[in-house]
Order: C-alpha cells, then structure tokens, then sequence
C-alpha cells in the first residue's frame, strides 16, 4: 500500500528517477506499438508541462508512424515560451503496467527533439511521484 | 509587393492554403516561405505532392465523412477510403493483414480536431551543463 487521501492505492509498477544534470527527474517506462508492430521499450520522462500526449524523436516517427499519421489540418500547434512548435499527429499504443492504451504520439515538424510524456497521456494513469525515494509508480485504486 | 499568378494548378494552392491554416499564417506568408525553402534546398523531387494527396482528400470530403462516419475510424491510402473500422485495434488488424508500411492516414471521424493549439509551459527546458 503506497497512501491513503481519499481512498487506497497500492503500487502496480514503479520505475527510479533517471538522472537529470542537476536533478533526477520521473520517468514511466513502457513499450510503444504503432499501429502495425512494436516500436520498442522506452523510459520516457514525464512532463506536466506538455499539454499533448507522447513526444518522440522525428527519426523513430518518419520509421514507424508514418502508418496511422492524422490529416495535416489535424496536426497541432503548441504554445512555448520561445514561440510556437508544430507536431505531427500519428497513433499507436502503449503497454504501461500491464494496461494497453491507445495513444497519440507527436513529433516536431522541425527538428529532432526527445521523448517526453505529456498530460494527455498521464491524465490515463494514476501516478505517485516519491520525490524523497526518487522513484515513480503506477498505482490502482483499491 | 502585390503579386498574380496564372495557371497555378489549384490542387497546389489548396494544399498551401491548408499548410497555411494549420499553422496558423497567411497565405503570403505560406508563399514567402515556399520561396525560400525552394530557393535553399535547389533540385529537390517531387515526393511532397504524393504524400499530400491523402490529405487533400479528406479535406474535400470530410464533411461528407463525418456525417457518414462519426464515431468510426476511417483508413485513407491512396486517394480513397480503404476501410472503417469501430475500433483501433480492427484498424491495427486490418493494416497489417494489408502489410500496409508507408503513410496511410487514419481518422477517428468527429474525434479527432482540427485546429489542436496546446500549451507547453517550458518547452522542457532543461540546463545543458552544472
């Protein structure tokens, strides 16, 4: 059992920080399917700061998520504080803790860039971040 | 400066004005640009018109489709609407079987929004060095 607010949770999967360069920072770590195979295992750092769903770098997408993109009208625009970022839109699937979910997965129409989680996908899950134990889990309601 | 331009295939200017509007510039920005990316990257071919042509079609016929299909997901390649589907994962099933592995456009009609602007507080800024 991992805490108690309003109600029970008890750890599915937990993953360590990963090392920052100044700070550690959460990570989930899964496996990503695009809409035809498996792309590959990943820890992929969460970011609550990214309104979309998942990041990846523009090699990976251009290989795998070619297959499933959305309509260019569909691609989206992100607001940042050194300006906009445009993002290609495609779908696949993750595996995270035993769950398979459907996903959009992003890339920049510019530039290579990083793997990164955002709140669309998060707001899936239900996450505990141990900032003192350095560790992040997947927790169910119980 | 002002500009007219005649027998400009209109398939083109479609696909600019789109471009144009998911960016969210005007179309004598969109130009502008076009210039200059055509001026700097010289003989390249003509792959773009190929991948464009999924998406000219479901801006054509959308309306059509999201009266027809709402809630479904729709499979385009080729210029045409390959499959609907209920689920994702009839979607996955049905690409696969087809051994589909280049660009094909799938839709989850009246889910999926045009026009998407998000936030992206940081833009995951992180320090390059301590």
């Amino acid at each position: 059992m991992v805490g108690r607010i309003d109600r029970t949770y008890k750890p599915i999967d937990c993953y360590s920080y990963a090392k920052g360069v100044l700070n550690p920072y959460p990570v989930i770590k899964l496996k990503l399917y695009n809409l035809v195979s498996e792309v590959g295992e990943y820890s992929i750092a969460v970011d609550t700061g990214f309104e979309g769903s998942l990041l990846i770098p523009s090699d990976i997408y251009r290989e795998y998520f070619l297959v499933g993109e959305l309509p260019r009208s569909m691609w989206r625009l992100y607001k940042t504080l050194t300006g906009q970022v445009s993002m290609r839109v495609s779908r696949g699937f993750v595996e995270v803790a035993g769950m398979r979910i459907e996903t959009y997965v992003e890339t920049p129409l510019y530039g290579g860039f990083k793997f990164l989680i955002g709140r669309e996908l998060l707001n899936k899950l239900r996450i505990l971040l141990d900032g003192l134990d350095q560790r992040l889990c997947i927790v169910e309601s119980i | 400066m002002p500009l007219v331009l005649k027998k400009v295939s209109s398939e083109k200017i479609k696909m600019l004005k789109i471009e144009a509007i998911r960016r969210g510039i005007s179309l004598s920005q969109a130009i502008e640009e076009a210039i200059e990316l055509w001026v700097r990257l010289g003989g390249s071919s003509g792959v773009v018109e190929d991948e464009f042509r999924d998406d000219l079609f479901w801006e054509e016929r959308k309306n059509e489709f999201i009266k027809k299909y709402y809630g479904k997901y729709i499979v385009i390649a080729n210029g045409r609407i390959a499959g609907v589907f209920d689920t994702l994962n009839e979607v996955s099933k049905f690409l696969k079987e087809q051994g589909f592995r280049r660009r094909v456009l799938v839709v989850h009609v009246g889910v999926d929004k045009e026009g998407w602007v998000g936030e992206w507080w940081g833009g995951s800024i992180e320090r390059i060095s301590q």
